[in-house]
């Protein structure tokens, strides 16, 4: 059993703390451009994010994340991170700059607790494939 | 604020606390010798004190109590030692797979050694069959070594079924009762039990202290080489001040203890029953402990749900592998069949005596709204779960000791 008041809380930075107790951009979009889910079944965070692009801007963004604080304060983080920007300012938003930017994670979260930069990629991959007219992928259920 | 993880540890009693000081500050010596000065005669009068009121407790003699450093050492001088000790009879353990890892390690090292280890499987509720151990016992057979109560789920097994079964054999039985010990009334005259694990630490006495009760006429080897202290089977200092703050944790020990306990734990559930929605418990409805519950709240992960408790000053515990430096779930939750997307969702609320129906209040109150905030956006529906591409199956069934 892994227990409250542990060193674990205290290894999160303020920043993670502060995305976990106000997170950003949480939940969905009906009729998305594009959606990106990735789940990790060894620690068994899952999220799925989804976008909406006007003009090759991201207009909106948002994310559902079943997960840790880490995993819920990344998701927000990224939304944060994208909302606005071009897709190809997107495209290059990695699991690294999202945890500088929340000055850091603990190491054994680095991995399986920081998806959502992951997921902003697959969303932007399945907005362009259905640009390009093709059916979309990763909006199953799951 | 609560502290509701006394499963985990307690708060030291201030009666044990008070005990102790004078142990710590006049009578500091070894209690090495009888006739020697009198510092060491009053440190031994405090020892063999606790010696005797932890034996009363358990209805057996003092002589059979034995000193150690905790739930850990005594698992591991139980087991150990009783193998080691019982090998030119056989080299067959037979143990369950909802044990501590006191016991689990010990017995993959004798395996390491060349002893024979089963582990038996449990139940959804986590109790094991008494038939299948029965079936599992062999001829070369020495030492079943099966929990009272688990930790992590509350879940009692049947020991006096299990007493019963290896008496008759001549195996020995081990249980390790740390979490039940005060809490489930055992008694050594009426239930054949060869070796039993306490310690201090979840009855409101101090940390580093533990016993183990041996029958009288059991064979065990000492695991570590000294003096003769402890009737040569723990050589070593006993902690003096340490034990007397067990036995006086035994003695304040309140008879109706157990049933205010109870009473707490059905406050709990039934509040939680009536503002919580996809929850379900875990471990055994009615053969559990009087003071632990252990949930799964559906859609949610226990770690983001224990920081949030955290912060807002409430402690409970999670069997989540989100929480755990290794990122391993809790084995226990594995053992009852639930597959990781479920057991994320667990949460361990553990009562003392120092809870009341007011925190249990609180405490419902800062869960609610924090299961509904993390559900809120969860991807995860009601009745959904993962459907992960690679066959997770066989990692839950597995039940070799290099999983545990």
């Amino acid at each position: 059993m892994n227990r409250g008041s542990s060193e674990e809380f205290h290894t999160y930075t303020d920043k993670v703390i502060e995305q976990f107790r106000k997170p950003q951009n949480m939940g969905r979009i009906e009729n998305p451009d594009g959606v990106g889910t990735v789940g990790n079944p060894v620690c068994g965070d899952m999220l799925r994010l989804f976008i909406k692009v006007k003009n090759g801007i991201i207009e909106d963004i948002k994310v559902e994340t079943f997960g840790c604080v880490a995993a819920i304060a990344t998701s927000s983080m990224t939304t944060q991170m994208a909302m606005g920007k071009t897709i190809e300012e997107a495209k290059t938003i990695t699991r690294k700059m999202v945890a500088d930017a929340l000055d850091g994670l603990p190491p054994h979260k680095m991995h399986c607790s920081n998806l959502a930069a992951e997921a902003l990629q697959k969303a932007i991959e399945d907005y362009e494939r259905r640009a390009k007219g093709d059916k979309p992928a990763n909006a199953q259920e799951p | 604020m609560a502290y509701l993880d006394n499963a985990n540890s307690t708060r030291v009693d201030d009666r044990v606390i008070e005990a102790m000081l004078p142990y710590l500050r006049e009578h500091y010596g070894t209690a090495g010798m009888e006739l020697g000065h009198s510092r060491d005669v009053t440190a031994m009068r405090g020892l063999e004190n606790a010696r005797k009121i932890l034996a009363q407790s358990i209805n057996t003699e003092p002589l059979t109590i034995v000193f150690t450093s905790g739930q850990t050492e005594s698992n591991n001088l139980a087991i150990r030692g009783a193998a080691l000790a019982n090998s030119d009879k056989g080299k067959h353990v037979i143990t369950c797979a909802t044990e501590v890892m006191s016991v689990l390690q010990t017995c993959k090292a004798l395996e390491k050694e060349g002893f024979d280890v089963d582990v038996l499987d449990v139940d959804q509720y986590g109790l094991v069959d008494i038939a299948q151990l029965t079936k599992r016992i062999r001829s070369d057979t020495i030492l079943v070594s099966i929990q009272h109560a688990n930790g992590e789920i509350g879940t009692v097994q049947p020991i006096e079924e299990i007493a019963k079964i290896t008496s008759q054999r001549g195996i020995l039985f081990h249980t390790d009762a740390t979490q039940s010990y005060l809490k489930i009334p055992i008694d050594t005259k009426t239930t054949p039990l060869d070796m039993i694990t306490f310690d201090a630490h979840h009855i409101h006495g101090p940390k580093g202290i533990g016993a183990l009760y041996i029958r009288k006429g059991t064979r065990l080897q000492r695991i570590m080489e000294g003096g003769d202290e402890e009737r040569r089977l723990r050589p070593g200092v006993p902690d003096i001040p340490a034990a007397v703050g067990f036995g006086k944790a035994v003695e304040v020990w309140g008879g109706n203890e157990p049933a205010q306990l109870l009473a707490l734990r059905k406050y709990l559930e039934q509040k939680l029953a009536g503002q919580l929605t996809e929850l379900r418990s875990t471990g055994h409805p009615v053969k559990r402990l009087p003071n632990l519950y252990s949930m799964i709240v559906e859609q949610i992960e226990g770690e983001s749900m224990l920081v949030q408790l955290d912060m807002e000053g409430f402690a409970v515990s999670t069997g989540s592998a989100c929480s755990s430096k290794t990122l391993q779930g809790s084995h226990v939750l594995k053992a009852i069949g639930l597959p990781p997307e479920i057991s994320h969702g667990s949460v361990r609320v553990s009562l003392s005596r120092f809870n009341t129906k007011q925190e249990i209040d609180a405490f419902v109150q800062a869960l609610v709204p924090t299961v509904e905030r993390l559900r809120e956006f969860s991807p995860l529906r009601r009745g959904e779960y993962f459907a992960y591409e690679s066959n997770s199956e066989d990692e839950h069934q597995d039940e070799k000791l290099d999983e545990v």
